[in-house]
């Protein structure tokens, strides 16, 4: 488990599900958290009134917690970019905040752009089997509307999840090698465990006392041997699968005219862009003066080229948005949900992201302290010298 | 006081000695002449590809000024340097202050003014001749350019092998031969002289038993340190002379004319060590399969960081190394390749074959030194280096010349350039008084106020060389890029007979048409644009509104052969610079006054030697020493080991820095916070109770090391077991204990070169030496029995080891595996050892047991690293911003630091630092005014996100992210204009006065359309 190994040494307690309702007894937790006051308020999944979705809220009176649901099976917005937005002033009190795997990883990854303070932020991590476009869902209730949200955890104790009424997951939750955090405060674990019976609940670092304390929990250490199993289980299947698809898409783009022309539908919504967690910039260089040209400019550009693709700077606004954060990637997927034209843009940053984040042993997300390529030089890195052969 | 002597200097000797001197003096407004006698600077810098201990490129360092980037270059650029080259002193008369020097301008044959550099003379001059950088491997012809980037940049004819037979006259089109060209004798009047003089390679042919010159696969160490060089023809991968092959073992020899009496070479030449260590790795590094074995006496890594350097050598590059001299080199008839026979450790012998022996040559003065030093009346030494007092090391034996780098002492760089340092404050402290500066207080250069203008006066002037552009390239068809443009005034063509017309000509049109933007189109780059910088602040346009369009080597030279395809490249380049202009925006490089008082931390013989040499320039200093008393460290030792007596050099500094009125000395204080940033610190100091603040310009640290205490061999259980330094105090005081001690066992590096201290305290080997011949000099019958691993009596002190030994002093080594052992069983101290030479274990009852236990950093120093912002390295002493180009400067230009605090040192060391100190801070405070660097950062602050990549990516620390407003900001006074925040700025809220990318995107559309 590579890309595991930064995972934070954790205590762990079991936690009994009463009636063989899970969700009820997340939100049992999750309450007790609050009216504890070991959290003001908690951001968390609810329902959406028509119950065809669920959007991030951020909850301060715990009746209102009714309808939340920490296990939703859709991911509309990052709440990386929520919570950066949330902490962006310093606030009294702490906030308790449930967040998805590549949701935590990407909200690690912008502490360390300073764009994202969890000083007073306690981070829930919990357990992804995998997530659904919000369009398919909603068919999905649509034509059974007694689905419960429960069912979308079968099959997580034994790591057999597989997607339900022939709908499948996002596609980048289908090569995710991150199903479960990797350093929250909280963890709530649930493959490998009977989620009617139970539920494991880890804590580490900061808060573990006060939570062992407050909460009378017995935390103790290791993981259950069938946890870690069935995480290497699930690890190794979307492993596969992700080898298959960036391999796929290898041939796409391995040569230039390939590349450019897998990219030629995009038609400059910047969506990608701006559901990207990673992209934190306050104005994008693409949509400052640096892009807006004079009329003359395309004139003179159609002039000397006899044509020119409308609207312009396609192919470097996507290689400059690589340029910049190929590095820092999680692999949420937001891009490819949110593109009108269907462009492979996340497997695109996987495959390079990948790359570069071997080459310079970076795991984004891995952990606060371990700073961004970017940002530092090492003298043994890349190790090339000018002029040799 | 007040000095009547002439400022200007005479540096004699253009190396690396002789242009940091001269760099630093320049700054000072003192006018400098570099005497070379070779046809272009740098001495052997040019030679190095790779230094030693970074193994990292050695030719140009991305660093603070001075020297900010190859000091070759900013030696070329200083206006207030000139260079002298292909030179040579014929005689002096005058003293100290007053000089009259008479020079012999050697013929060059070739008018550096007229010659457009083509290279045709090259190709038909029929004589060939060994290169002098080439290292007998590389041939030049008569005719020649020194080597690439030779400064200044021309032809030279070398008179001794050139038959005169006038083909290069025929085919110079621009007439720029003269084979009639003779010598001429010219005089300067100089207040002051250094000496540069630099060493030459030892002979290495004299060691016939190695077979330098006669087997072809044996070369010298210059000639693999060119093989070496991606400038060379082995493009950096050294092949086997013999067939070219890459060798697969290579065999370095150490000491080939060091360490020596047989051959006369009585001392050791201190850096080849460290040199073939580098080779080695380097080598092993272009080729991993490289085998690389060095065979050595002691391995002497005794500089800064250098014993780390070697361990890794052994450790992660697999270098072998093994103690043994060896006596002779055989060439095997087929293969070439080379045999010999070595010692193993256990004393059986052992025979090899290597591909390759590189022979580690030591360093002698440089041929008709003698001559030379006899016609300035300087003394040198019995080899024949330059004479200078133990604690005067910079000064000469005539006053008002002066001495740095190898002609003093076989040295590396970072000890050249600090001894540089020191010569230059040696020359400030004859020469300068602050008082008498000159100060500009009003605005230093006038500027035409053109910001807003409304309409741009572009002139575009293509500058030929004699028709030489118009040969390569359709002139006629660039000049009608411009007909269209309202914005330009006027097209000319300037015919460069030299820089200095050509640049008279352009500055008097931009005069008559009123320009207020200039593109020049021609050849030479940097020679070019220097001189029409100048021109442009001259006729107050402001130096950023000039664009320079190479079209000469980038275009008509490179495309020779394809004049449609130059011209066009030619005219995208013009048209980018014609962008570029029009883009420029007018705009005043900030500056800032800088305080002039100097903060010396520490009184110790470093800070003593710091605050005296900065008060002889009429500059005022604080002295901030944390005791009660001067003198530090020094105030326990005696005796140095070639004699001198330390008390009563420090009695003198004491009662000197004391006396002087430009010296405050505040005793029992001790530094508390420092702020600010190079030209203005403010800080405090509590002296006695007390606070004081203290406003100053630059900040020397002088803090100081200790001894280091040894945990181990019954130290502080057994009273006879001491550590040098109590033992030479019982010696100066000729006490009992000591005097008669009949068998004193001393233990090297007891606590040095181990898991816990990994550095060399570089001072043991000496003390003990030391400490030694004094105990036989009070007591010749006494048993000195000295535990080492590696003798590092370096340079001359090499002379004293000889002599202990000579006077029977028993010197065994030990392997760090194997360590003596010791037990005082009832107070009797017995030391036994393994004695590699008679292969057994000795045991012997010691009357006196000396531990040589080291130097350690002060603790204090992570407090001070804390709150003036200073780096410490592994070892915890204070890191420097480069060890070669800055080795007493931290990043921020105005802090600096010297003695023990930056490295374990002798005496003589100390107070070169301390000068060397003093000059680096005091070139930087002598103006009034500093100018922050060109193209600086600045933040947009409305797309700022605040994230903080640009502070963590700044090398300079000129990053700050603003609490209140969460933005980046630019500190101005720490930016060099490096760009790296733009690069690492993800949205381009970081930009470069200059190169906005708005701008470089509108070039680039010019260029590739």
């Amino acid at each position: 488990m590579d890309g595991l190994d930064g995972v934070q040494r954790m205590k762990s307690t079991i936690i009994k599900v009463e009636n063989k309702d899970t969700l009820r007894s997340l939100r049992k937790f999750l309450g007790r958290l609050m009216e504890s006051k070991f959290v003001e308020a908690l951001l968390v999944p609810k329902l959406l009134p028509g119950g065809d979705g669920f959007v991030q809220s951020l909850i301060k009176d715990s009746r209102m917690l009714e309808d939340a649901n920490p296990i939703a099976p859709t991911m509309a917005v990052q709440s990386a970019r929520i919570l950066s937005e949330l902490t962006s002033s310093p606030f009294d009190g702490r906030i308790g905040v449930v967040l998805k795997p590549c949701e935590l990883r990407a909200a690690v990854e912008m502490v360390k752009f300073l764009q994202v303070n969890l000083d007073n932020v306690v981070t829930i991590g919990v357990d992804c089997p995998g997530t659904y476009e919000v369009g398919d869902y909603a068919e999905m209730v649509k034509k059974d509307r007694e689905l419960s949200p429960q069912a979308f955890l079968e099959g997580a104790s034994e790591g057999e999840i597989r997607p339900r009424q022939g709908y499948n997951f996002r596609e980048c939750c289908q090569i995710c090698e991150y199903p479960v955090p990797l350093n929250g405060d909280i963890t709530i674990g649930l493959l490998g465990l009977d989620h009617s019976k139970e539920i494991l609940l880890m804590a580490g670092g900061r808060f573990e006392k006060e939570l062992a304390q407050k909460f009378s929990l017995e935390l103790k250490e290791g993981n259950s041997a069938n946890r870690e199993k069935v995480i290497e289980k699930v690890t190794h299947k979307r492993r596969e699968q992700r080898v298959k698809v960036i391999d796929e898409l290898k041939e796409r783009v391995n040569i230039i005219e390939k590349f450019m022309q897998t990219l030629s539908t995009c038609i400059r919504c910047h969506n990608c862009m701006n559901v990207c967690p990673i992209c934190y910039c306050k104005e994008c260089v693409f949509k400052s003066l640096v892009f807006e040209h004079r009329s003359e400019q395309f004139l003179n550009w159609a002039d000397r080229r006899g044509a020119i693709r409308m609207p312009g700077d396609t192919l470097i606004f996507h290689l400059t948005r690589m340029s910049h954060m190929a590095t820092s990637c999680v692999g949420c997927g937001m891009c490819d949900s949110a593109c009108p034209s269907d462009l492979p843009i996340s497997s695109l940053f996987g495959l390079i992201g990948s790359e570069l984040q071997e080459m310079f042993e970076y795991v984004p997300g891995r952990d606060a302290a371990e700073e961004p390529p970017v940002s530092v030089f090492k003298e043994d890195e890349l190790q090339a010298e000018a002029g040799s052969e | 006081m007040s000095k009547d002597m002439n400022r200007d200097v005479l540096v004699i000797g253009g190396g690396i000695a002789g242009m940091q001197s001269a760099l630093l003096l320049a700054e000072k407004d003192h006018r400098i002449y570099v005497l070379e006698s070779a046809p272009a600077i740098g001495g052997f810098f040019p030679l190095l590809d790779r230094t030693f201990p970074t193994n990292s490129c050695g030719v140009c360092f991305m660093s603070p000024k001075p020297p900010a980037y190859c000091p070759i270059y900013e030696s070329d650029f200083h206006e207030n340097i000139e260079l002298l080259t292909n030179c040579e002193l014929k005689d002096l008369a005058g003293q100290a202050g007053n000089f009259e020097v008479s020079y012999v301008e050697k013929p060059r044959f070739v008018d550096i003014e007229k010659c457009d550099l083509c290279n045709r003379c090259v190709e038909v001059c029929p004589v060939e001749v060994d290169s002098e950088l080439g290292a007998g491997i590389e041939k030049r012809k008569a005719i020649h350019l020194p080597f690439a980037q030779a400064i200044p940049r021309s032809y030279v004819i070398d008179e001794t092998s050139c038959t005169k037979c006038g083909d290069c006259l025929k085919v110079c089109s621009p007439g720029a031969i003269n084979l009639q060209d003779k010598s001429r004798e010219r005089k300067l009047n100089v207040g002051a002289i250094v000496l540069g003089f630099g060493f030459e390679p030892f002979q290495g042919e004299n060691k016939g038993e190695y077979g330098l010159g006669r087997y072809k696969n044996v070369v010298s160490s210059i000639q693999y340190e060119r093989m070496m060089s991606f400038s060379s023809s082995t493009g950096g991968l050294p092949g086997r002379p013999s067939d070219g092959k890459r060798p697969k073992k290579v065999a370095f020899i150490q000491c080939v004319g060091s360490r020596d009496p047989s051959c006369g070479q009585g001392y050791c030449s201190s850096i080849c060590c460290m040199y073939a260590t580098k080779q080695a790795m380097v080598s092993k590094e272009r080729d991993k399969e490289l085998e690389a074995a060095i065979f050595y006496m002691d391995i002497r890594a005794m500089g800064k960081d250098y014993e780390r350097y070697y361990e890794r050598a052994k450790q992660e590059y697999g270098i072998r190394y093994l103690r043994s001299a060896i006596s002779a080199v055989r060439e095997l008839q087929r293969s070439k390749c080379l045999m010999f026979t070595y010692g193993l450790e256990n004393g059986q012998l052992e025979e090899e074959e290597f591909d390759m022996v590189v022979l580690s040559l030591g360093f002698i003065p440089p041929a008709r030194v003698k001559e030379t030093a006899e016609r300035l009346g300087v003394e040198l030494n019995e080899y024949n280096f330059c004479l200078t007092d133990e604690f005067r090391p910079t000064e000469t034996s005539v006053p008002g010349i002066y001495v740095a780098g190898a002609f003093r002492e076989p040295r590396d760089i970072p000890e050249t350039v600090v001894e540089a340092s020191s010569a230059a404050a040696d020359v400030s402290g004859l020469l300068d008084d602050f008082e008498q500066r000159a100060v500009e207080e009003e605005e230093f250069f006038e500027e035409k106020d053109i910001a807003d203008e409304e309409s741009l006066a572009i002139g575009v002037f293509i500058c030929d060389n004699r028709g030489v552009l118009a040969q390569g390239l359709d002139i006629e068809e660039i000049t009608r890029l411009f007909e269209q443009d309202p914005d330009i005034v006027c097209v000319e063509k300037v015919n460069i007979t030299s820089l200095k017309k050509g640049a008279d000509e352009i500055k008097n049109k931009i005069a008559e048409k009123e320009l207020t933007r200039v593109v020049i189109a021609g050849h030479r780059g940097m020679a070019l644009s220097k001189a029409l910088r100048s021109v442009c602040k001259a006729v107050s346009t402001g130096s950023c509104l000039l664009d320079y369009a190479n079209i000469g080597e980038q275009c008509a030279n490179v495309h020779a052969l394809d004049s449609p395809a130059a011209t066009s490249k030619a005219k995208s380049l013009v048209q980018a610079s014609l962008r570029k202009a029009k883009l420029a925006v007018p705009r005043r490089a900030g500056r800032k006054r800088v305080c002039s008082r100097v903060l010396v931390v520490g009184g110790g013989i470093s800070g003593l030697s710091s605050g005296l040499s900065l008060a002889e320039q009429g500059m005022d200093v604080t002295l901030v020493e944390k005791s009660d008393k001067l003198g530090g460290i020094a105030r326990t030792a005696y005796y140095t080991l070639k004699g001198s007596d330390i008390q009563a050099l420090l009695r003198d500094m004491v009662s000197r820095v004391e006396a002087h009125p430009k010296i405050e000395v505040l005793k029992g204080s001790e530094l508390k916070a420092l702020e600010g940033t190079w030209g203005s610190y403010h800080s405090l100091i509590s002296a006695d109770g007390e606070e004081k603040e203290i406003l100053h310009g630059a900040v020397i640290f002088a803090t100081g090391g200790r001894e280091a205490l040894p945990d181990e061999y019954f130290f502080g259980k057994n009273e006879n077991v001491l550590t040098q330094k109590s033992f030479e105090r019982l010696l100066a005081g000729r006490e009992e204990k000591a005097a008669k001690a009949k068998t004193v066992v001393m233990i090297q590096c007891v606590g040095s070169r181990d898991e816990k201290h990994p550095y060399c305290s570089r001072v043991c080997c000496g003390q003990a030496v030391k400490n030694a011949l004094k105990l036989k000099e009070l007591n010749p019958e006494a048993d000195v029995y000295v535990l080492y691993r590696d003798m590092r009596t370096y340079g001359f002190y090499e002379k004293y080891y000889h002599e202990a030994r000579g006077k029977g002093v028993i010197f065994v080594r030990y392997e760090p595996q194997a360590r003596p052992e010791v037990s005082a069983s009832s107070g009797t101290l017995r030391v036994s050892f393994f004695d590699s030479v008679v292969k057994e274990r000795i045991s012997l009852e010691a009357d006196l047991l000396v531990l040589s236990s080291g130097i350690a950093p002060n603790e204090d120093n992570h407090r001070l690293a804390e709150i003036a912002g200073l780096e410490l390295n592994a070892d915890g002493f204070f890191a420097e911003a480069n060890p070669k180009a800055a080795p007493l400067d931290s990043v921020d230009r105005g802090k600096y630091f010297c003695g023990l605090s930056h490295s374990p040192n002798h005496i003589g060391d100390a107070i070169c630092q301390g000068k060397a100190a003093a000059a680096r801070a005091s070139a930087l405070i002598w103006n009034a005014f500093q100018e922050y660097a060109d193209n600086q950062a600045y933040v947009n602050e409305r797309l700022c996100s605040g994230c903080g990549i640009c502070v963590s990516a700044c090398p300079y620390d000129a990053r700050i992210i603003d609490e209140v407003s969460n933005k980046a900001n630019v500190l101005e006074d720490l930016c060099k204009g490096c760009g790296t925040c733009v690069i690492s700025c993800p949205n381009g809220a970081s930009q470069q006065y200059d190169f906005e990318r708005s701008t470089i995107l509108d070039i680039l559309d010019e260029v590739i359309g």
